[in-house]
């Protein structure tokens, strides 16, 4: 499904070239539970963004679905945003001034869904996490395990089949985070290809295949 | 779509509570001040455009002679056949002075403001309806007065007044033959009582020429539809032996164009200031251009608070094209609900607008509808603008950058923002500075010697052929408090008499006051050099004011003559030092006060001792009615009535003041808007720097520095504009008070404070803030 051949990405300043990431190449295929691991800086961010095409890399190749995607443009860009990707990040990053039902649905309304079927698709959503009684909450009277969820129910609310999740547990406590890693590996289980970065070592397992980074390289790469 | 775009705007709105507040409330407060400006500007150029006819209607004017006070027996040529004129009408003023119009039968007496004289013609030139009539015609016969319905019922109550006799202040003896409606308001005349000039007793004005009299008196045409002015002037001009009427070169004014009109010629109509238009028209829309920056600032603000927002928007799939959907509605949003203010604001101040502007703006229907459309071209560019420019931020940043954490581009619009500021405090710099300015030479003007002694000094009118006045002084002698009493004709304030008389063999205009004796005494009034009045000198010796001699261009004036024709020949017996006797705008004109006696004076001025001025005027009061039961009392003291020269300026001055404040208040919003909007981007940085060791009031310092930088810069731009603007408008008056530098540095510290104090109230919160709560939210 991914393909990434020697990607690089850079920082120029002055006489200096900083690497970020170097000679990158990586194949994924659907179905895959990644997790990228390594030291702060390693770059493990920027192929994460990378990957959900948030960022541009600077030298290489990027297949999504067999489509040259390195370099695209805005519309492009969005349309494989609304149909094969979901991200979930470490801050949650909710959008405060909408309820939970709000949140989850946006990501629908932008792909055109109308109001009926956008109506069925929350509710099942919501149902199947729990979380009927909190649709009309806001972000901010739900505690960070709550939103962590209701960040993974709008990046899945459109059936995405990619999930990026960048520290995903990283504001939750060890049972929160338990809870959050069940809830992907069920949700891998279904078939979505998720690629996560975390500095967990325990929550590493969860995953099939564990990238290593280091210095903006790839280490290591272990199935298991 | 639109649904939800609309309550995720209005929470936005909520969310900041205060700031929100703050700019749409500060929007709406300038866009209701404009509304009223603009509404202001269009009553001044309508006027006289509600007569139906105002477009075919002119007056003629003398070009060569500068007047438009003409021999009355034109307006027989005017009417004997052109083809371009429709009809014609000779139009005669007297406003103000204390008119009196009496009821024959009832002696009931009603005061009014203006008498016209004119012809049958000036009914239907001007579209004046008449209710009643005698004949069906609005005069009927050589002795005929239309007057106003409300002079009517004041004066007859029910009585039917059509054939009635009346007296118009002794002068004017006639018979009642119609009643008119009232003269739409807004017009450059108006009229009260209108008698009949086709009686040549009944004319207003009278002047001599060459030894040959005449009545000179405005003219209006009403032109035949689609004829040049200009081209029938040129016929005018050729056809007709003018000379005979003391006429040089005739041209057509518009009737519109009289109100604003730059020629000046001296006319009874009111006249509208152009350059006050111009003042007003230029704060309106630096009013809207401040309240329109604020609005930027707030919409570029609160684009930057959200990007957050956006970026997450962005990652789950919204494109440029829903983002830019949602700016427009939240945009349309906070302007809608600052223009329903705005809106709401300026009804309410709509009948307060006469202390604004000098005159109550009486909006109707159509003048809505031809001032909505600017108005409304104005918010469709501002919501274009405002969502414009968040949605070229948009485009512009770089999700990754923000999503990891960091909290805001910094350095890269402040340029932009702080130009935008800049300007905004030059604005209000220059405008505190020429508020000072204003209020400086008003009261420079109104403390500057007057030349004589205004205080304590009373003005009595004397009605026309009052016989008692000899035994009235007697009478008023007798009162402890009255010092001194002198009969003049005409007063500073109030000049009778403008008299071409032969100085040594020139020909020069000189204002006059007839006076009697007494009158230096009672006046106050300094010699500068020769001596005053003694009882030889009646009907031989004048004296003159220092502005006169110089005009005069005598080395001294002993035995100088100043000689009116006609057998009144003055010889000079001294100087009397300038007083104002007109508006202090006109420069001292030439003075001669002519010792005649002034047995047909109109006017007693009594010279009182300190006391209770109530009860003096009571008793005073109570002397004329023992003595002239019939005649109306009418009085003023000096000063008041000096004062009331000053209104217009006083006005003017308060007019600006005011909507200088609302000018300064949206700079202030403006600047509470910014420093908000730094403190919150900021926090972190604050934070960071207190646990460094930085005291509040070094943080303070920090955070007003940017701010007093462009001040500083603001005032060094504002500081010559305002002075050269202030030179032009101090070049109106004879007597300018000094543009001393300590007045710019007053504007410069005001606006220092002014900054100072709105930057340090926000920010007060922000740097005595724990840093560890700054810190926290990482």
């Amino acid at each position: 499904m991914i393909k990434l051949n020697n990607i690089y990405k850079y920082y120029d300043s002055k006489f200096q070239r900083t690497f970020v990431l170097k000679n990158i190449d990586l194949e994924i295929s659907e179905g895959e539970f990644i997790t990228i691991m390594g030291p702060s800086g390693a770059g493990k961010s920027t192929l994460l963004n990378i990957i959900g095409m948030l960022d541009e890399p600077d030298e290489g190749e990027y297949f999504f679905l067999d489509r040259s995607v390195g370099t695209i443009n805005e519309k492009s860009r969005v349309e494989f945003h609304r149909n094969y990707m979901g991200f979930i990040f470490q801050a949650f990053h909710l959008i405060d001034e909408m309820t939970v039902y709000e949140n989850i649905e946006t990501p629908l309304v932008y792909k055109g869904v109308k109001a009926s079927e956008r109506k069925a698709m929350v509710a099942d959503i919501l149902d199947r996490f729990n979380i009927v009684a909190k649709k009309d909450l806001f972000p901010v009277q739900l505690s960070g395990g709550q939103q962590q969820l209701v960040g993974i129910a709008r990046a899945i609310a459109g059936k995405p089949k990619l999930l990026l999740a960048d520290e995903p547990t990283g504001n939750l406590h060890t049972d929160q985070g338990k809870q959050i890693m069940e809830l992907l590996k069920q949700l891998n289980s279904e078939g979505i290809t998720i690629l996560q970065v975390t500095h967990n070592e325990q929550f590493a397992k969860y995953g099939s295949r564990i990238i290593r980074l280091v210095d903006g390289m790839i280490s290591s790469d272990e199935r298991y | 779509m639109i649904y939800l775009n609309l309550i995720l705007a209005f929470r936005n709105l909520i969310k900041n509570k205060v700031y929100s507040l703050l700019i749409i409330g500060g929007f709406a407060i300038g866009f209701a001040a404009c509304i009223l400006i603009g509404l202001f500007y269009h009553t001044e150029t309508t006027v006289n455009k509600n007569f139906a006819n105002h477009k075919q209607i002119y007056r003629i004017y003398d070009v060569k002679k500068n007047r438009c006070n003409l021999n009355w027996d034109l307006f027989p040529l005017l009417s004997s056949g052109y083809a371009a004129v429709e009809d014609a009408c000779p139009l005669d003023y007297q406003n103000g002075e204390h008119l009196t119009i009496k009821n024959e039968l009832t002696h009931n007496n009603v005061e009014f403001s203006h008498l016209l004289a004119t012809t049958n013609n000036f009914f239907s030139i001007f579209s004046v309806e008449i209710v009643e009539s005698l004949s069906g015609k609005p005069f009927d016969g050589i002795e005929s007065v239309s007057i106003s319905s409300p002079i009517a019922s004041l004066l007859f109550g029910t009585q039917n007044p059509i054939g009635q006799q009346v007296n118009i202040s002794n002068y004017f003896f006639g018979t009642v033959t119609s009643v008119f409606n009232e003269l739409p308001v807004n017009s450059s005349f108006r009229a009260d009582i209108i008698i009949n000039s086709e009686n040549e007793k009944f004319r207003l004005s009278t002047t001599t020429i060459n030894g040959k009299k005449y009545n000179p008196t405005n003219h209006f045409i009403r032109m035949k539809d689609g004829t040049a002015a200009h081209d029938f002037a040129d016929e005018l001009n050729k056809s007709a032996n003018l000379r005979a009427l003391d006429i040089d070169s005739l041209a057509l004014q518009s009737l519109d164009d009289i109100y604003l009109s730059e020629l000046t010629i001296k006319s009874r109509h009111a006249k509208g200031n152009p350059g006050l238009l111009k003042i007003f028209l230029a704060i309106g829309t630096l009013i809207l251009l401040l309240s329109s920056i604020n609005y930027l600032n707030y919409s570029v603000s609160m684009q930057y608070a959200k990007l957050r927002e956006t970026g997450i928007k962005k990652t789950f799939g919204a494109g440029l094209k829903d983002l830019g959907n949602y700016a427009i509605i939240e945009v349309t949003l906070g302007i809608m609900i600052s223009t329903v203010l705005a809106l709401i604001i300026a009804d309410i101040a709509l009948p307060y607008s006469e202390s604004l502007f000098g005159k109550t703006l009486q909006i109707k229907w159509n003048d809505l509808l031809a001032v909505g459309p600017f108005f409304l071209i104005v918010i469709v560019l501002l919501i274009l603008l405002n969502s414009l420019t968040p949605i070229y931020i948009l485009s512009k940043f770089n999700i990754t950058e923000f999503l990891s954490g960091f909290r805001g581009k910094r350095n890269r619009k402040q340029i932009w923002k702080q130009s935008l500021l800049t300007f905004q405090l030059t604005a209000s710099c220059a405008l505190i500075t020429v508020v000072i300015i204003i209020f400086k030479q008003l009261s420079f003007v109104k403390h500057s010697d007057v030349g004589f002694n205004r205080e304590l000094l009373l003005r009595i009118d004397i009605p026309y052929k009052y016989q008692q006045t000899d035994a009235l002084r007697q009478e008023l002698r007798k009162l402890s408090f009255v010092k001194n009493t002198s009969l003049s004709s005409g007063c500073p304030g109030m000049i009778n008499h403008k008299m071409d008389g032969d100085i040594g063999g020139k020909i020069m205009d000189v204002n006059c006051i007839y006076v009697g004796d007494n009158y230096l005494n009672t006046m106050g009034m300094q010699l500068v050099g020769g001596r005053s009045f003694l009882d030889g000198d009646l009907n031989k010796s004048c004296l003159i004011n220092e502005e006169a001699f110089k005009q005069f261009g005598w080395e001294n004036f002993e035995g100088k003559r100043y000689n009116l024709g006609q057998g009144a020949d003055f010889e000079v017996i001294g100087i009397v030092t300038d007083f104002k006797f007109e508006s202090y705008h006109n420069a001292v004109e030439p003075l001669a006060l002519l010792f005649t006696g002034a047995d047909f004076g109109n006017v007693l001025s009594v010279r009182l001792t300190t006391g209770n001025t109530g009860q003096q005027i009571d008793q005073i009061m109570k002397t004329w009615e023992s003595i002239s039961p019939y005649e109306p009392f009418s009085f003023i003291f000096y000063d008041d009535f000096f004062q009331s020269m000053y209104l217009k300026e006083e006005k003017l001055a308060s007019s600006i003041t005011f909507f200088s404040l609302i000018a300064v208040a949206l700079t202030c919003m403006g600047i509470l808007g910014q420093i908000f909007m730094i403190c919150l981007t900021r926090v972190k940085e604050i934070g960071i720097r207190k646990i460094n060791g930085a005291r509040v009031s070094e943080v303070l310092i920090m955070l007003n520095l940017d701010f007093i930088k462009l001040v500083v810069l603001a005032f060094l731009v504002a500081a010559p504009v305002a002075f050269y603007i202030m030179q032009k408008w101090l070049e109106n008056f004879a007597y300018k008070t000094r543009l001393g530098w300590w007045i710019f540095a007053l504007a410069g510290i005001i606006a220092l404070f002014i900054t100072l104090v709105t930057v340090s109230w926000q920010s007060w919160r922000a740097a005595t803030r724990n840093p560890v709560e700054a810190l926290r939210h990482e």
